[in-house]
């Protein structure tokens, strides 16, 4: 694996959770559905490997931060729709404001942010 | 060119992520279904992208990954601390219920062994004259203490087999990794227990038994750990406590009838003189015979035992005169099984105390099961002179002991 995709690769996997927290805040939603919005939301850059999205989605589930219900489909099998807690939703919230500060510190040092002349 | 590790259908995807779980129904099936709806959607949805059902459902099982990976990955997500201390917490009640079942169970497996070898050795005995026996040199008591030794070990293995697959079902983890903690933990608990804690009559048989504990716990726990265990049922505990118990009573009360018309047959023997009564007996070895007066002194005295103490004591005729006399002790000197004579292998008590007098009466109280090895006991008091000799002014009394104490307490006594 090129140290380029070493990179992505991992920047992916550390931002699953919040990625994942992110489009179930929106509403209930099932694995397949979860990955597709993922890749829709961001013009297909966060592709996450979907292998790597159901492990995810089930540490969640044991943290507390989601709930499964399985539901009959008019369309093959049944579907297990997740949902966020109040746990979760709390999760969310401090994932997002650690990412916003954590992205901000990334932009200044990488990018400067001006105040270096 | 197709990869031969990849599962060309969905069908063979989901068999090698369920091969790959190593977890309990009905979390490895609720898996497999919500891995079927995936790949069910992603087929559809691709096929609608122009492609064919069979290049729809390569590509959707490529884009899930390695079945593999897949699997270790979503079991890492079940193994929860919190299931681990569940587990551990239901493996502790699984390990003590079918220890304390197998122990049962085990008196009456040893009881079946031990009754088969005495048969057998009664029938070489009968017909090709081999002269097999248990080891005298053992006491009873300990001989007990290696049988429940015994039984303990045999319920250690089967309790901590039980706790290895009660935490590994509970905290969704292979038993194979469960298994080694459970057996340096329970041996480290056992250890310390029949090393320092557990106090019994000991005999050499019996440190072994003893000191196998821990090492059938730790065996239990890891050898074939992975084929289902036995589960111990009440039936099984009833036939074990029937054969275990009820026979060994059975036996032991024919056993102590047995013993006590054998220590009845005991009679005198003539001697032409005391000195060669003496010196026959190895009374010598103690000391010299009293002088008439003073073996007249002692009007009479007792012994009580209380576990492995022995309070003695002799009354002293108010009339007579000691005080040439000093340095009387009580002293316990390993005897012969059949008569109270010392054993001349051995030229010394393995035991004094000094005699206290209180008012007309000499007293002292002994420990008589501290000493590694020592069975039957003689009990005698003891006076330096006038002319600076011991002699043996009361006594031998006999008694049995057995060694009582726990493991270092025997090998730091040896």
């Amino acid at each position: 694996m090129s140290r380029r995709r070493l990179f992505s690769s991992q920047l992916q996997k550390g931002t699953t959770p919040l990625l994942v927290l992110t489009v179930i805040g929106d509403g209930e939603l099932y694995g397949y559905e979860i990955a597709r919005q993922i890749r829709d939301r961001s013009d297909g850059v966060f592709a996450p490997s979907e292998g790597s999205l159901y492990p995810a989605l089930h540490r969640l589930e044991q943290d507390g931060a989601l709930t499964a219900t399985w539901r009959e489909s008019e369309r093959g099998p049944r579907r297990r729709y997740y949902r966020l807690t109040p746990k979760g939703q709390g999760l969310l919230q401090a994932s997002l404001e650690q990412w916003t500060s954590f992205a901000r510190s990334v932009e200044r040092v990488a990018l400067g942010d001006g105040s270096n002349g | 060119m197709a990869d031969p590790e990849r599962p060309a259908t969905g069908d063979d995807y989901l068999a090698r992520v369920s091969a790959g779980l190593r977890l309990p129904e009905p979390y490895a099936s609720e898996v497999r279904d919500e891995l079927a709806g995936h790949l069910a959607d992603a087929t559809a949805a691709l096929i609608e992208e122009g492609l064919t059902q069979e290049q729809a459902e390569r590509e959707a099982i490529a884009r899930l990954g390695s079945p593999d990976v897949l699997a270790d990955g979503l079991r890492r997500a079940q193994q929860t601390r919190r299931r681990l201390l569940a587990g551990t917490a239901g493996g502790v009640w699984a390990a003590v219920g079918h220890g304390i079942g197998g122990t049962i169970l085990g008196y009456g497996l040893l009881m079946v062994v031990a009754l088969s070898i005495t048969v057998l050795g009664a029938v070489l005995n009968r017909f090709i004259r081999f002269d097999w026996s248990l080891d005298v040199s053992v006491p009873w008591q300990a001989w007990t203490t290696a049988l429940a030794a015994g039984a303990v070990g045999v319920g250690a293995f089967l309790g901590a087999r039980r706790a290895v697959q009660t935490t590994a079902a509970r905290s969704l983890r292979p038993v194979r990794k469960i298994g080694p903690w459970w057996a340096l933990g329970g041996a480290a608990v056992l250890g310390v227990w029949v090393l320092f804690v557990l106090r019994m009559p000991l005999g050499w048989p019996a440190v072994a038994a003893e000191l196998l504990i821990p090492l059938s716990f730790a065996a239990g726990a890891t050898v074939m750990i992975e084929r289902p265990g036995p589960r111990i049922r009440m039936r099984h505990i009833l036939v074990g406590a029937v054969v275990g118990f009820v026979l060994p009573v059975a036996l032991l009360y024919g056993v102590t009838t047995q013993v006590s018309k054998t220590l009845s047959a005991v009679g005198s023997l003539p001697y032409a003189s005391m000195d060669e009564m003496w010196h026959a007996l190895h009374y010598d070895l103690i000391g010299r015979p009293p002088p008439a007066d003073i073996a007249a002194a002692f009007e009479g005295g007792g012994d009580v035992a209380d576990g492995g103490l022995v309070s003695m004591y002799r009354d002293l005729a108010s009339t007579v005169d000691l005080s040439a006399w000093h340095d009387f002790r009580f002293e316990a000197w390993r005897r012969l099984p059949d008569d109270v004579s010392p054993d001349p292998n051995f030229r010394a008590p393995f035991v004094t105390a000094p005699a206290v007098l209180v008012g007309t009466r000499l007293q002292a109280t002994l420990r008589v099961d501290r000493t590694p090895g020592v069975i039957y006991y003689g009990l005698v008091m003891t006076g330096i002179g006038p002319d600076g000799q011991r002699y043996l002014l009361s006594g031998p009394n006999g008694g049995q002991t057995a060694f009582v104490g726990t493991i270092w307490d025997w090998f730091t006594a040896q």
